[in-house]
């Protein structure tokens, strides 16, 4: 590091040479303090230099030089910073080491510091938002708005006594506050008008404890009285305090009545609003604030004599909705930001102390106030009152922001697909349609299945199977099916029990279920078999076979209770089941241990699937599965046109289902190109 | 036919009817035909488990103390006590015991079982589809049965993976190579496939019982008019 | 000590039926009088678990809750089946017959429903579910299962149609067959986690 001599600093005591920012001489030890003077600027002490800050801020404010048409003026903390800034860049006398820093601040952006960040960022924000705003141009007609509004207004309530004999026993003051407040666009504006009147067009910071103060004096306090933190925390508004009118002033006593009642449950925060409570970083508060503060003061400097009930000062029974709104912004203004209408709604709260009777009225009255912005999106804004179009402005900025919070940590994938809810009415149209369809095909007449229609290979496979049985060959026929699938087991498996009974083979019967018990009557009898055939129910399904199946020399308990326990006799084991894990149960404990033992089984279609790659592995001789495999198409009881019916319906259901998905994506994304 | 059989008839219709109110959004009769269905499958149950499994298998070895089966049957017996305790809250406990000894023995069961009743075979059937006796007729490649081995172990792989896929899915966010996932949707396609089958299935199951039921209705309002 | 006498008991009675099954002609009858304890024990569990329902469905009427009327429809087929049963017993062809009177169209058309049911879940399934592999493969084989249910194509009797349509027959067999593995696997693991006393028994 080299220092430049030329820039060394000589002690007023010794004369020596000393680095341009010692304090005090290295040599003698004097202090040097003097040495350091900011050019152009007089010395005064700290404590001194502290307490002329707002002097130095009034002194910028009415400086009409510094100030712009279109610039907002800057907040009273980061003027100080601003104004030495300026000053110092207005001097071309600049001593070298400052010219030094300066030119490193601007060449490191760390360097800045944070206080100069956060002013750069704000004066952007500023600017940004002075290049929205009219202020200069709306301010008077704001003013000439409000006084025609306001004067209508009072007009009105003075004609509201007259009214308050209609049958709806609405109170009087309500009807007065109804009558002030006609419009919902002018609620939104009461949010504005909820600062104090300064004197300047300087914003001001709402402090909590001032806020505080400002709520609990309005409670107990008379209207003037409450005022005074409320303008002790901005002293220069003193002297813009407007009377209230007598008349409103009267008409909104029941109001602070009412208010003061519930005060014990009012909280400006509603709770469904908990989850929005996001906290952001300082920086942006403060950006926020400062953005607030400028619409309260556009919306506040104008504001006229007539004791709007709206207003704080002047109305301390209603300050609650107001101040709700202040505190919301002072302290979490994400909520503001991200219910907008919530906080911008003064009724919302009122709604709490207003007659129950009333309450649906008053409801109508803010769903309105919600509906109505959106219905007018003037595209010209000078087509809207200005407070509006600001207001508009935070509105689109608060709801962008909201967007932002609530996206923030999700997957940013395409929009979700919009859920049409399909009520009962679908479902029972849809089931009325196969209904139908399947009654009016069945009383059209008998329509047996072809008898040369082609069957699925382990169909064909269990055909054959059977042929090669010969007579007195033992089959175990094993029934395992509940009685819902016994029309198709049973017109599947009685064929094929009628043939092997025909080709003299041996049938045991065991059911594994017991509705196998009374199950059975019904296949021996669509079988024709004799009705005295055993059928033995066999507890535990395979679970009891496996110790013979396993070690078939053994005897163990009970094993007289069952005539066929021992499975080794038997060449085939054709399995009735409407259960795939039953069937696979059977290849899987009682097969591998009896090699010599085929098996094949008579299924449903819905299990034919899971059974293919036994069939392949060939642990399955074959199995029929379905209305194609059997004869039961060839019935002349089963009207094989309404399956085929039921099968179209379905079928023409399923193609409707991938069109109509297909058309939603289509539409869906058209939507998101247009946007 | 006779009045028995017209009173089953009779009964029957009623009964299908009750349930099928319910597509026209009634609680009420498909609540009571689902409940005496409850009822009778249970009382059935009820008796089939005591004539059929209780009494011949439980009680008729401890009948006789000189028989050599009394003694074993003391353990199922100890074993029923304790589920019974089930329905008491204090033996809620000792209910785990009797279910553990359940569990283990299905247990052991299975292990044997699906080793050698469902995962060698399958296995070995797929593998059998490359023997050459398979893929070459004299001499010459059986293109129709190279491809076909090729698709069954292909897909079988693709399924296994996707059951792998799924159960690293669930630990965490896991990036794949492009070809993994590539065989991930081989496999979801062929699964696809199989469910489709499946879901014609039922529904085909489905629709014969409602085919059924109906004609038993139609049965019945043929005989009055 | 709660714990652990049913980790035992599950433990031991696997390994002993895992015992019985390797060493075949040395077991003798263990296993299959093992099982029949096994069975016992699962009839027993079985009415256990009946006569939970009914109590359960006793004390709704006996306090009169809602839908107790449905509880009292229960208990009072409960009660008639099985007093009919133990008068007449239960391979009483009568008894059978009545008892299937009622349980078979109860069934059947309870199952019927499901069709009804399906016909409105397959409108809804793509839209519910989006387009993946998963579900277009699952369409494209439902629509093309369904086309050959309605056998309009099989009765053509053209060779190589019918040559395709056995193909395309095979065609739920590989993904049946590497569910069938996988769930083995799982299985045997499942399995194998109950013997070494990792996984939850008895009332878990």
């Amino acid at each position: 590091m080299t220092e430049d001599h030329s820039e060394l600093n000589l002690c007023p005591n010794c004369s020596k040479e000393n680095l341009p920012m010692a304090t005090r001489c290295v040599h003698c030890g004097s202090d040097m303090e003097a040495l350091f003077t900011i050019f152009g600027q007089p010395q005064i002490p700290e404590e001194e230099a502290e307490e002329s800050l707002p002097d130095i801020i009034e002194e910028i404010r009415n400086d009409p030089s510094l100030q712009t048409p279109s610039e907002e003026p800057p907040s009273p903390e980061l003027v100080p910073a601003n104004r030495i800034d300026e000053s110092i860049l207005d001097s071309e006398q600049l001593p070298d080491w400052l010219a030094k820093v300066r030119e490193r601040a601007q060449g490191e952006e760390d360097a800045i510091g944070d206080l100069a960040s956060g002013t750069m960022a704000m004066d952007a924000a500023r600017n940004e938002e002075a290049s929205a705003g009219v202020e200069g141009e709306f301010n008077a007609w704001i003013n000439r708005i409000r006084e025609k509004s306001q004067q209508e207004n009072s007009v009105r309530a003075r004609q509201l006594p007259s009214e308050n004999e209609e049958p709806d026993q609405v109170p009087e003051w309500l009807q007065r506050i109804r009558a002030l407040r006609p419009r919902p666009e002018e609620d939104i504006t009461h949010e504005v008008k909820t600062g104090p009147t300064y004197a300047d067009d300087l914003p001001r910071e709402w402090t909590d404890e001032a806020l505080q103060e400002l709520r609990r004096q309005a409670l107990s306090e008379d209207q003037e009285q409450e005022t005074e933190p409320l303008l002790s925390a901005s002293a220069s508004t003193e002297d813009e305090e407007t009377p209230v009118e007598p008349e409103l002033e009267a008409a909104s006593e029941p109001v602070q009545e009412e208010s003061g009642s519930i005060e014990e449950d009012f909280h400006n925060i509603p709770e469904d609003e908990d989850a929005y409570f996001v906290p952001v970083p300082v920086e942006d508060l403060n950006q926020f604030t400062e953005v607030e503060e400028d619409s309260v003061v556009g919306g506040t400097q104008e504001e006229p004599a007539t004791g709007e009930i709206e207003s704080p000062e002047q109305e301390p029974g209603q300050d609650t909705p107001e101040l709700a709104e202040i505190q919301t912004e002072e302290v979490v203004p994400e909520e503001a930001i991200v219910e907008p209408e919530a906080s911008e709604n003064p009724e919302q709260t009122e709604l709490e102390s207003v007659p129950v009777e009333v309450e649906d009225e008053t409801k109508t009255g803010v769903e309105e106030q919600e509906e109505e912005p959106e219905e007018e999106q003037p595209t010209d804004s000078a087509a809207v009152p200005p407070d509006l179009l600001l207001l508009r402005d935070q509105q689109d900025r608060a709801s962008l922001l909201a967007s932002l919070i609530e996206q923030e940590g999700r997957v940013t994938a395409g929009k979700q697909a919009v859920r049409k809810p399909s009520g009962k009415a679908g479902r029972l149209a849809l089931a009325l349609l196969l209904l139908i369809g399947l009654i009016v095909s069945m009383l059209i007449g008998p329509s047996p299945m072809p008898t040369d229609a082609l069957k699925s290979m382990p169909a064909l496979a269990l055909g054959d199977q059977i042929q090669t049985l010969a007579e007195n060959d033992k089959v175990l026929v094993v029934l395992d099916y509940q009685a819902a699938t016994s029309r198709e087991l049973e017109a599947l498996a009685a064929p094929m029990l009628d043939k092997l009974h025909v080709q003299g083979v041996q049938l045991s019967f065991l059911t594994t279920q017991p509705s196998g018990l009374f199950l059975a009557q019904s296949l021996l009898a669509q079988a024709e078999l004799p009705e005295n055939t055993l059928v033995e129910y066999l507890p535990g399904s395979y679970l009891n076979l496996i110790g013979w199946a396993v070690n078939p020399a053994i005897s163990a308990t009970g094993d007289d209770l069952l005539r066929a326990k021992n499975l080794y006799p038997f060449r085939l084991v054709l399995l009735v089941s409407d259960s795939s894990d039953n069937i696979r149960g059977w290849l899987e404990q009682i097969a591998p241990w009896i090699e010599s033992l085929n098996f094949a089984a008579i299924t449903t279609q819905m299990e034919a699937p899971v059974l293919s790659p036994y069939f392949d592995s060939g642990q399955l001789e074959g199995y029929a599965a379905g209305i194609a495999d059997g004869n039961i198409g060839m019935q002349s009881t089963f009207s094989y046109r309404a399956y085929r019916v039921g099968l179209l319906l379905m079928l023409v259901m399923l193609l409707l289902g991938m069109i109509s998905k297909g058309e939603e994506d289509a539409i869906r994304k058209e939507e998101e190109r247009a946007e | 036919m006779s009045p028995s059989e017209l009173f089953t008839l009779i009964v029957g219709v009623a009964l299908t009817v009750m349930v099928l109110s319910y597509i026209l959004g009634d609680r009420l009769f498909f609540g009571i035909a689902t409940h005496i269905l409850i009822g009778v499958s249970a009382g059935f149950l009820a008796l089939v488990i005591i004539q059929k499994v209780i009494l011949p298998y439980l009680i008729m070895p401890l009948a006789d103390p000189a028989s050599p089966d009394f003694l074993l049957a003391l353990v199922p017996l100890a074993l029923s006590i304790l589920l019974v305790l089930m329905l008491f809250r204090r033996g809620t406990q000792a209910g785990a015991i009797p279910l553990a000894f359940l569990g283990g023995a299905l247990a052991a069961l299975a292990i044997i079982g699906v080793t050698r009743g469902t995962l060698a075979p399958q296995i070995l059937s797929m593998l059998g589809r490359f023997e050459p006796s398979q893929l070459m007729h004299e001499a010459q490649p059986q293109w129709a049965a190279i491809i076909e081995a090729l698709m069954v172990l292909l897909g079988v792989i693709s399924v296994l993976f996707v059951f792998h896929h799924r159960g690293q899915s669930k630990a965490g966010n896991v990036i794949r190579p492009v070809f993994l996932e590539g065989i991930g949707s081989i496999g979801q396609i062929f699964i696809g496939i199989t469910f489709g089958a499946l879901f014609v299935g039922i529904f085909s199951s489905a629709l014969i019982a409602l085919i059924s039921s109906l004609s038993e209705i139609i049965k019945f309002v043929t005989l009055w008019f | 000590m709660k714990r652990a006498l049913p980790l035992i008991a599950g433990i031991l009675s696997g390994l002993v039926v895992l015992a019985a099954m390797f060493f075949v002609p040395q077991s003798g009858g263990i296993l299959a009088m093992v099982l029949n304890w096994v069975i016992i024990v699962a009839g027993v569990a079985l009415l256990v678990a009946i006569a939970s329902l009914v109590l359960t469905h006793l004390r709704f009427i006996a306090r009169g809750k809602k839908g107790f009327l449905l509880s009292l429809v229960l208990v009072i087929s409960f009660l008639a089946t099985l007093m009919f049963g133990l008068i007449r017993g239960v391979d009483d062809p009568v008894f059978l017959k009545w008892v299937g009177a009622v349980i078979r169209p109860i069934e059947t058309a309870l199952l019927g429903l499901v069709a009804l049911i399906m016909m409105s879940a397959a409108m809804k399934i793509f839209r519910e579910r989006g387009w993946s592999a998963l579900t277009v493969s699952f369409g494209v084989s439902a629509v093309i299962f369904l086309i050959l249910g309605l056998g309009f194509l099989q009765n053509l009797n053209i060779p190589v149609l019918t040559e395709v349509i056995r193909l395309v027959e095979t065609l739920p067999m590989i993904g049946a067959r590497g569910l069938l593995i996988g769930i083995g696997i799982g299985l045997l693991m499942m399995a194998f986690r109950v013997l070494f006393g990792m996984e939850g028994s008895g009332n878990d």
